[in-house]
């Protein structure tokens, strides 16, 4: 009876983080899930409450085959993910994650990087556009050049890239965390810029052009200003 | 006066531990607590400013994959109830159990009406086998269900822009290779001896609830559901503490391991198919999401190694291999995993030289 009772108090458990992801703080949600799926975390905590309620209201009469001294672990286990959730509060995917993820940044050391470009920018479009899709940026800048952009991103300088360069980058995720992508592009500054640290968050003002580097190319913003921001409610892109 | 006999109360007996079974709990009580361990010193770690931001990214893998992962299980977990009082033995017996081979053509493709991903699925199998359906059947729809169904046909035409070729191919081979691997395992398996002794006391008619599924027949619905919810909840913590280990030593994986470290083993397209077949077993990514992985190796890697990767994930991960300890012996697994891993491999060589690069 009491590993029954354990166990609905588990799942119970469980559905009030899920309702509570839901109902009162869907930025940490939204840290996690792809927005086109949180109606899959309202159908889960929907039954694990009814789970919960029939496990409670069978616990007096069912017979438990495992002594709950062997079956303590697996309650115990089932709670592990609700632990790790107090360490994502503040965590967020990061530069680290980046290089991780990504097999298609160029040598950063590459002499191509290791001056400042002399690929000038086109005028920019008549149209006078502002691109705000990092997305955009990083598949169309040869479509793009010239055209003026203002990008929300997070940053990442390391050893290998020249003084004025550091990399914007966001991810992009399909289902969750799990599979998020990076997008990215370089940034170039001018020395009156001071350059943020990693994994800041910052919106680049600037002008879109492309570097080729090894045969490849790879979006390229001549930043005019660079101001800090605080993360967005939804980090990544979709 | 003479004492009258009396029979005996039927009571409800709980199945005796045997000595066997007691071993298996015992190296799963050793192996819980070192899970337990070793997750609670990664989160103590996490509080030292040198492994913050790694632990974090650990901590939003896992917490992600979980939410994701979860509330699919517990709608296959659902449907397992259902299935259970809903459907008698007597029509799965019907259905497939007159034959042991046919069935497998059936059920590799059940998933195109039945969508269910990876996460979803065993808790479906565990009701089906208990209701009769051959061993081979539940093999192909274990491994077919989660590759030959709209929503992965969907999420990998959009991954691969509308590249129709490349989802007919996914399909069919998964299709295929969950009809061979059924057909040939259940030549040396049947329930017998692939699926665990503790499950079929768990599955047989009396279940330890207080009921039997036979006496459902003349229950009210409302009664039946509370059952089926009843069994639902029980196959959910029967196999959700698979699913936690597995997405944990997942996250593990996806922080800690670059997906360029992959990359350093491509000469020959053999090499890019084994490499890519082990990132899928690695990073247990979901069925409708690993498309989007898989593209993003466009132009690094042949499209045979794109494609063992996406054929491979679904049917076997560490996730799964977890989940799998859950419903079938030790021996069917691992007659399961070298069939899985031996069929995919020779199937993207074949379709390497033969289709996507002919000779």
């Amino acid at each position: 009876m009491l590993a029954k009772l354990l166990h609905g108090l588990v799942m119970f458990t469980w559905s009030v983080f899920f309702f509570w992801l839901y109902f009162v703080d869907p930025n940490q949600l939204a840290k996690l899930l792809h927005p086109k799926l949180w109606w899959l975390v309202l159908t889960g905590g929907t039954i694990l409450l009814l789970f919960s309620v029939i496990t409670f209201k069978t616990a007096r009469t069912h017979h438990h085959a495992t002594p709950l001294r062997w079956s303590w672990p697996s309650v115990a286990i089932m709670l592990v993910p609700l632990a790790y959730c107090w360490s994502t509060q503040s965590a967020q995917l990061g530069s680290h994650t980046f290089l991780a993820r990504t097999t298609t940044t160029p040598n950063m050391s590459s002499p191509a990087f290791s001056a400042t470009t002399n690929n000038s920018p086109q005028q920019p479009m008549a149209d006078n556009q502002v691109i705000t899709s990092l997305s955009q940026v990083a598949f169309n800048s040869r479509q793009l050049n010239g055209q003026r952009t203002s990008l929300l991103c997070q940053t990442m300088k390391n050893e290998n890239l020249p003084e004025d360069l550091f990399i914007c980058y966001r991810f992009r995720i399909t289902c969750c965390a799990a599979d998020a992508l990076p997008i990215f592009t370089f940034v170039q500054v001018t020395p009156q810029n001071t350059l943020p640290k990693n994994d800041d968050w910052v919106r680049v003002n600037g002008t879109i052009t492309s570097q080729t580097v090894e045969g490849r190319t790879f979006p390229l913003i001549i930043a005019t200003s660079l101001t800090s921001e605080q993360a967005p409610s939804f980090p990544y892109i979709y | 006066m003479p004492q009258k006999t009396v029979k005996p109360i039927p009571l409800h007996q709980p199945p005796q531990i045997s000595e066997a079974a007691g071993l298996r709990m015992e190296l799963a009580w050793v192996g819980g607590i070192l899970f337990l361990s070793i997750s609670f010193l990664v989160l103590l770690l996490g509080q030292s400013r040198p492994y913050s931001a790694l632990v974090g990214t650990i901590s939003i893998n896992f917490l992600a994959m979980m939410v994701e992962a979860l509330p699919f299980m517990l709608i296959g977990s659902l449907a397992g109830g259902i299935i259970e009082v809903f459907v008698p033995v007597p029509l799965v017996e019907k259905l497939f159990g007159r034959h042991r081979i046919w069935p497998i053509f059936a059920t590799a493709a059940m998933g195109l009406t039945f969508p269910v991903c990876e996460c979803a699925i065993i808790p479906v199998i565990r009701r089906l086998l208990g209701k009769g359906l051959p061993f081979g059947a539940a093999v192909a729809f274990l491994l077919g269900g989660p590759i030959v169904n709209p929503l992965v046909a969907a999420s990998t035409a959009v991954a691969y822009n509308l590249d129709w070729q490349m989802v007919i191919v996914r399909l069919g081979c998964g299709y295929l290779i969950a009809v061979v691997v059924g057909i040939l395992l259940s030549c040396k398996f049947s329930h017998a001896n692939a699926v665990i002794p503790h499950m079929h006391g768990q599955i047989s008619p009396c279940c330890g609830h207080d009921h039997c599924s036979a006496n459902t027949q003349n229950t009210s619905l409302k009664a039946k559901l509370f059952h089926a919810a009843g069994h639902a909840a029980d196959d959910f913590f029967s196999v959700g503490y698979y699913l936690v280990i597995g997405t944990f030593i997942a996250a593990f994986i996806r922080s800690m391991v670059p997906l360029e470290a992959f990359t350093h083993f491509l000469a020959s397209p053999w090499q890019g198919i084994l490499i890519m077949m082990v990132m899928a077993v690695l990073l247990n990514l979901c069925s409708e999401a690993d498309a989007f992985i898989a593209a993003s190796f466009r132009g690094v890697l042949p499209d045979s190694a794109q494609l063992a990767f996406m054929v491979l994930g679904p049917m076997f991960d560490i996730k799964l291999l977890l989940m799998y300890f859950g419903v079938f012996t030790r021996k069917a697994i691992a007659a399961l995993v070298i069939t899985v891993l031996t069929m995919v491999f020779l199937t993207t060589m074949a379709l390497h030289f033969f289709f996507f690069h002919p000779l």
